[in-house]
């Protein structure tokens, strides 16, 4: 098993190595001169070529990608253009909040998904199934950015619960939450539907009925385990694609988060700090994905035996 | 019995989520700490854009300029009607054709106890000669000409008569700083910001708020309100909702979509004000064919900019029409200009006149978004009637600048301020020869008669005549048709209808000092 995980985070290297050719290949083909953006429209042309000088952009691709490399490896990610701060500060201040929001919204989608999908599936073809499958396909549809904004209108402006926007204190993080977690609930909703139909099905199943166990127990203790597998990697996944997907969520909801950070800088072209937003969501996805990987073989035995 | 409990979870788990969801009332305001707000002396402002820094010599979004005003002072500052007022400085007289003597106020204090000297004018100014991204603001004033003959008596000298001085010292690159705090806090100096102005600088939470509060050593009179949190909401609905569900005292950059239903809600005022830009089409006159004025005359007849106009703007909702190249803020503006009345047959004639009777073809380079795309194909469909072929041509924005400032393009469309709140200075940045390549000239006029007059403006120092030069120069810019005026754009605030005091700046320098809430 350690030699599985170590052989995992080796293979991180090459796949983080990648992640920065091509986020640094992205910015340097992107149109705009960084010292042009750094010193603004009214910069003088010899003072705009002198920091271009300085800042080393004349040198070649390959010459700019190694240093840049070699950067990163001392822990460097660059200074952000706008705020003359290390971009491994801006980061650290927002991350967390990044964090935070999409844990919250994994712990929404959870609680909503599997409560949908185990009723649903111990209720088939129920109202209650029909109604469900319909509004987590319905969840699944609608983009973040609408939700988000139908959301803050009827529970910001019409009924005044919760504020609109900011990320001061846990009412702050509800409706961003819900507007993240409600589609991927209903992906898991689904998921887990069908996972426990296939096991419901089975004769073990059967078996645990016909010993006359009660039907709670047999959907939670027989059938629940044994359907989680897909449902873990779907979390996993959902983890993921909420720390990537919050870049709309969060600006929408003024949350100071690297997506939010992320978003700004690709407006003001502050390249060092799109780089290393990027850079730290690929890190935490294959952080994430490591761990449910490593999270299946605790929940199934027979997994572990494969990890060598 | 089963199912019993199976029901019994999903009620549970929906009471959790029932109970998450409704928790408290959420239209309360809260600080950046998330501490309730003490009662209604803390005004919230949501804007739409982060400042880099608050060092006044870095930058210069609009929200920055905002902050500057309210954290620092300027020697002389422009009030909401655009007229030039003593502010650190007490008083000022020009000694001669170049030389000008600022008397200091006595007892000013800085937020860290300081007091104002000369000194520190002469340290404000000195730095922006070593920073690339202000040395433009200094660049007509003369680096050895500073005198501090004492503490409270400052002198610069400019480099060559430019009457223009007195609005440049009110630029808030040119705001006042204290040598002592800048020094001590070094690179940190861009985010602990130390100034004279009614508020002083209390904390910034990235990508979420900036908190200022009253300083009550201020040399004026006191700001009203004891705490301004300035929150960071970028998207404009958002920000409007937040106004509209009590998150906000005051929403800046309101969208257009919104103001109507702002104006018709007796819960808040909405405020809207033309602000130091128009927004124009450029000819490129270094272009051949946009070499003869008669091209560009038949292009403004060709062009039905009423129409235009309402379809962009919804009927005057967002703007007011253009009718000048002057904004209708600054004294000297022409209004008795003859207009280019949409005319496709005086077009046509005026083509054939200058060799193009069945027209040509021309690239329009803009900015890919709503306006500049709907913008573009009305003029294609008016200007194809006189037989110009528009050709849509759009560019990324950076990649647009830099053809534009290389004067690549034929024609093209900005939303560009006057420069200084200046109305000469403005036209000199839009229409002087010397001006090409820069950012505000895009339409690269050649006009010696022009520049003759606008040089000549720009040293005047007798306001009267300076103003009948301004006048005059409208009347050959407007002959020369180098641009099509589309608008003046309003820029919109919303507030609380218990928000009093709040008058906003043309130049974006909003005073929140005289702001308070009513009980």
């Amino acid at each position: 098993m350690i030699r599985y995980i170590l052989r995992r985070i080796l293979m991180m290297i090459p796949v983080m190595l990648g992640v920065t050719l091509i986020v640094f290949t992205m910015m340097y083909i992107t149109p705009g001169d960084p010292a042009q953006i750094i010193l603004g429209d009214n910069a003088t042309p010899e003072a705009v070529a002198k920091l271009r000088a300085e800042m080393g952009l004349d040198d070649p691709f390959l010459v700019r990608y190694f240093r840049f490399v070699k950067d990163l490896l001392r822990g460097d990610l660059g200074i952000c253009y706008a705020t003359k701060q290390p971009v491994f500060d801006r980061l650290i201040q927002t991350f967390p909040n990044t964090v935070k929001l999409a844990a919250f919204a994994v712990v929404v989608s959870t609680i909503m998904g599997l409560s949908l999908g185990i009723i649903s599936a111990a209720k088939q073809y129920s109202l209650f199934d029909n109604i469900a499958m319909l509004l987590a396909m319905m969840g699944n549809a609608m983009p973040n950015f609408w939700q988000g904004l139908l959301l803050m209108l009827v529970f910001s402006l019409w009924l005044g619960w919760l504020p609109a926007s900011g990320f001061s204190s846990f009412k702050h993080m509800i409706l961003p939450a819900l507007t993240m977690g409600t589609s991927s609930a209903a992906v898991l909703a689904r998921m887990t539907r069908s996972s426990m139909l296939e096991v419901i099905r089975a004769d073990y199943i059967s078996t645990a009925r016909a010993k006359g166990q009660t039907e709670f127990k047999v959907i939670m203790h027989h059938a629940f385990r044994n359907a989680m597998i897909p449902v873990i990697t779907t979390i996993g996944l959902q983890f993921g694609r909420q720390l990537g997907g919050a870049v709309l969520t969060e600006s929408i909801f003024a949350i100071p988060g690297v997506g939010k950070m992320m978003v700004d800088a690709i407006k003001a072209r502050n390249y060092p700090v799109v780089q290393g937003g990027v850079l730290l969501i690929a890190l935490s996805l294959s952080i994430v994905n490591l761990v449910v990987d490593i999270l299946y073989a605790y929940i199934d035995p027979r997994i572990k035996s494969q990890y060598k | 019995m089963e199912r019993g409990r199976l029901r019994l979870i999903a009620l549970l788990l929906c009471a959790v989520f029932l109970l998450v969801g409704c928790g408290g009332s959420g239209g309360e305001t809260t600080t950046e700490n998330g501490e309730a707000a003490p009662a209604r002396d803390t005004l919230i402002v949501g804007m739409d854009r982060e400042p880099a820094g608050l060092d006044p010599a870095s930058s210069h979004v609009t929200t920055a300029v905002m902050i500057f005003n309210n954290i620092y002072d300027t020697l002389l500052a422009f009030d909401t009607d655009m007229q030039i007022q003593p502010r650190l400085a007490e008083s000022y007289e020009q000694l001669d054709d170049v030389t000008y003597k600022f008397n200091l106020r006595k007892g000013v204090k800085f937020h860290n106890g300081e007091e104002l000297k000369s000194s520190d004018v002469l340290f404000s100014f000195k730095r922006l000669y070593d920073i690339p991204a202000a040395q433009g603001q200094v660049d007509m004033i003369d680096p050895n000409g500073f005198e501090c003959p004492d503490d409270y008596t400052f002198i610069l000298r400019t480099k060559e008569p430019w009457s223009a001085l007195p609005a440049q010292v009110c630029s808030s690159y040119m705001n006042i700083l204290n040598e002592k705090a800048v020094t001590e806090a070094g690179e940190d100096y861009n985010r602990n910001p130390v100034g004279t102005g009614p508020f002083k600088f209390v904390s910034w939470t990235p990508g979420d708020s900036i908190v200022v509060e009253r300083f009550d050593d201020y040399w004026g009179d006191k700001a009203i309100l004891n705490k301004v949190v300035f929150r960071i909401i970028t998207e404009t609905t958002s920000r409007v909702i937040d106004l509209e569900s009590g998150g906000l005292d005051i929403a800046l950059a309101v969208g257009v979509t919104d103001v109507e239903r702002l104006q018709n809600n007796p819960d808040f005022e909405l405020i809207q004000f033309t602000h130091t830009g128009i927004r124009y089409g450029a000819f490129n006159c270094s272009k051949e064919i946009f070499s003869d004025k008669r091209v560009r005359q038949a292009l403004n007849y060709a062009t039905d900019v009423d129409t235009i106009f309402n379809v962009l703007y919804d009927n005057g909702l967002g703007a007011m029409r253009a009718d000048s190249p002057v904004i209708p803020l600054l004294p000297g503006r022409n209004t008795d200009l003859p207009k280019y009345e949409y005319n496709p047959e005086k077009a046509k004639e005026l083509l054939a006149e200058a060799g193009y009777p069945d027209g040509f073809s021309v690239e329009y380079n803009y900015l890919a978004n709503t306006t500049n795309t709907r913008l573009g194909e009305m003029l294609q469909a008016q200007w194809a009637e006189v037989g110009v072929e528009l050709i849509m041509s759009p560019l990324e924005s950076a990649t647009l600048t830099a053809a534009l400032n290389a004067g690549e393009h034929d024609f093209c469309t900005a939303n560009s301020t006057y420069a200084l709140g200046d109305t000469i200075e403005g036209l000199y940045s839009f229409f002087h020869s010397s001006m090409h390549g820069t950012s505000r000239c895009r339409a690269f006029l050649s006009s010696p008669e022009i520049d003759a007059l606008l040089d000549e403006a720009r040293v005047e120092q007798d306001e009267e005549r300076r103003l009948e030069l301004a006048y005059k120069i409208q009347e050959l810019i407007h002959e020369e048709a180098p641009w099509i005026y589309i608008a003046y754009e309003y820029y919109n605030v919303g507030l609380k209808s218990d928000v009093k005091g709040f008058v906003p700046a043309p130049n974006s320098a909003h005073d929140f000092s005289k702001v308070y809430i009513e009980p």
